[in-house]
């Protein structure tokens, strides 16, 4: 049983950043696909687990007016009564316009989550703030924490790394790391 | 809704393009008075944020532009620099076969990415009678599907030669950080020939839609390849380099656009207006492509463009949908021709050296010509830059075409008018944050 893991966002716009910062956390996770995606429907509408997967979550950056940090989490049918159906260019049509899109083709998955963390810094080049990274580390955490049998240590471990990745740490120290929380 | 001979129509927010803008038509004694595209956007300086860069940035810098063609950005940008660095020009240094052909085929994949969007998920509601892509998704899932299949074998191709599909980063002037192996372009080629036969699909049901008449005496201007300087494996179609031809026998070399067009400002629009020297307007895109450059298509391709009803110059600009799906077909050909003559090069780029005074380059976005200007000092920092994009050369067309089309249509109602106007609009694809570096509409009848 997959879950499919679609983390939405580009990695140098500050907290926009959150949802690739889950998906990478998230690689090589027994049991989770995880992937990085601009929300395009090209991107999400043609994985093949879209269809297939046991469960889908889709992680992306929100502005609802809350602190930024803050995690909320939808069903996607229930996300998409309250999502314009239009909205953004030509050039990207976003998550809204690909879940309606889904939606309109019969195939928005049955068990489709969105998970959407509060940023509030978008510049280019920033790094997500302090709020958004932990954010990121405690939802990849959760997301292992739902699979049957896993162990605490295992989610501590994407939690850690999903801090790290946000900071810049490279692959062995961020294993040195891993292994002191554990 | 009105019917009076003055009356005043405004479109607050056009749908389906890039940007943010506006159109305000006024009408006194049954008269066009003015058509107005006000694109508010703000401005966003990016040729003097170019000023004191390397003349390694540009390619980087400037592919943030647009997140739709990228890649015109950067080898347009590319084309400028290495024509001044005497790369790839007679006498200087020459730029191995597998470069050139991966630039074609990265920007094979940019035009298919962007046509396919715009033929399928912009435009096609207009003719087919749904507000947008999602409302006509519920009724025709298969041509939906198609449209994202496409789109993702364009953004594959992006993937594999670019690095990613959204900004490119392993384009670099003198070639690339990496080249990719034969097999990784080999394993597209099956996505690539369902591409094809699905875009040559497309045209033949773009074909039939129903275009309102509008034909125009507009100046066509777009590149056009010299033969001896295509990469193994390409066709002369213009895409990544070329002379600029102009229906008016124009034929000059890209060094000498600055002689030829211009640009200016106008109170309404915060992106410049292109015009040729003495005035004129003039419009660039698939339509100019393919008039000046029909006769370089392939047999297939031209077959198909004479069974979907363009066996001559295509002047109507809402017939534009069926150019860009044969041009569609004929990226995809591309490709095809490309990865089977590709030869990966032993060095993925070649040393480019500075060298003071300026460069000019120009390729073919999927809207039309892109130009750049580039002014080196001898530490090869850049002191002067000029982007030229299609969407500003386009807006003083576009505005004669909507003057001509509002005035033969001034019976329909404003609603009618006003939804007409927006597809006359989306029929060059504009891309305002392009031009800005568009829509409301306004039609006031008095």
């Amino acid at each position: 049983m997959t879950v499919l893991v679609l983390g939405v966002g580009h990695p140098d716009r500050g907290d926009d950043a959150a949802g690739t910062l889950v998906a990478r956390a998230l690689d090589d996770t027994p049991g989770i696909v995880a992937r990085t995606v601009s929300g395009d429907p090209s991107q999400l509408l043609t994985d093949p687990l879209w269809d297939t997967a046991a469960r889908v979550v889709l992680v992306d950056t929100v502005r609802t007016g809350q602190p930024p940090g803050t995690v909320q989490q939808w069903s996607g049918q229930r996300l998409l009564e309250h999502l314009p159906a239009t909205g953004g260019g030509t050039h990207d049509l976003g998550v809204a316009t690909t879940l309606h899109l889904a939606a309109a083709l019969q195939r928005l998955p049955a068990t489709l989550t969105v998970i959407g963390i509060e940023g509030i810094r978008f510049e280019v080049g920033h790094p997500p703030c302090r709020p958004v990274r932990h954010a990121a580390a405690a939802v990849a955490a959760a997301l292992v924490g739902s699979l049957d049998g896993t162990a605490a240590s295992a989610a501590t471990e994407v939690a850690v790394r999903a801090v790290d990745l946000a900071g810049g740490v490279r692959g062995p120290q961020r294993r040195h790391v891993g292994l002191r929380q554990g | 809704m009105s019917h009076s001979h003055d009356r005043t129509i405004s479109v607050e927010a056009l749908a389906r393009v890039e940007g943010e803008g506006a159109m305000h038509v006024e009408v006194a004694d049954g008269r066009v008075e003015q058509v107005q595209l006000r694109i508010y956007e703000p401005p966003r300086f990016f040729e003097a944020m170019l000023r004191g860069r390397s003349y390694l940035e540009p390619p980087d810098i400037t592919a943030r532009i647009c997140g739709i063609c990228p890649v015109a950005y950067q080898l347009s940008a590319i084309n400028a620099i290495e024509s001044l660095c005497r790369v790839g020009t007679p006498g200087g240094i020459a730029l191995p076969d597998g470069i050139r052909q991966l630039r074609r085929l990265l920007y094979c994949g940019e035009w298919i990415e962007s046509h396919v969007l715009h033929i399928f998920l912009l435009h096609a509601p207009d003719f087919l009678g749904y507000q947008g892509a999602i409302e006509m998704a519920a009724d025709h899932r298969d041509l939906v599907e198609t449209a994202l299949r496409l789109r993702k074998a364009g953004n594959q191709l992006l993937e594999v030669i670019g690095g990613r599909a959204i900004h490119p980063i392993n384009v670099r002037v003198g070639g690339f950080h990496r080249a990719p192996t034969r097999a990784e372009l080999e394993a597209m080629v099956p996505e690539l020939q369902w591409g094809r036969d699905a875009a040559i699909e497309a045209a033949r049901l773009v074909a039939g839609f129903t275009f309102p008449e509008l034909d125009q005496g507009h100046t066509f201007a777009s590149l056009r390849p010299e033969l001896d300087r295509l990469p193994p494996g390409a066709t002369g179609y213009p895409i990544e380099d070329g002379r600029l031809v102009t229906t008016t026998g124009l034929d000059i070399g890209i060094e000498e656009w600055p002689e030829h067009f211009h640009e200016e400002h106008v109170a309404h629009s915060t992106a410049l207006h292109g015009r040729m020297t003495g005035g004129g307007t003039y419009l660039v895109g698939p339509a100019a492509r393919f008039n000046l450059n029909a006769d370089r298509l392939p047999a297939a391709i031209a077959e198909l463009a004479e069974e979907v009803g363009c066996a001559e110059a295509v002047t109507n600009p809402f017939r534009s949908i069926v150019v860009r799906a044969i041009e569609t077909a004929y990226a995809f050909d591309e490709a095809l021709r490309l990865v089977e003559a590709y030869e990966r090069p032993e060095e993925p780029a070649v040393p480019v050296e500075p060298v003071a005074g300026t460069g000019h380059g120009a390729t073919e976005a999927p809207r039309g010509v892109l130009y750049h200007r580039y002014t080196l000092d001898d530490d090869g920092l850049i002191t002067d830059a000029v982007i030229v994009p299609p969407t500003s050369q386009n807006q003083p067309a576009i505005e004669e075409d909507l003057l001509d089309f509002v005035q033969a249509h001034l019976e329909l109602d404003d609603d009618a008018l006003q939804w007409q106007c927006e597809q006359a609009i989306r029929n060059y694809d504009p891309c305002i944050s392009c031009s800005t570096h568009f829509l409301d509409l306004t039609v006031r009848r008095r």
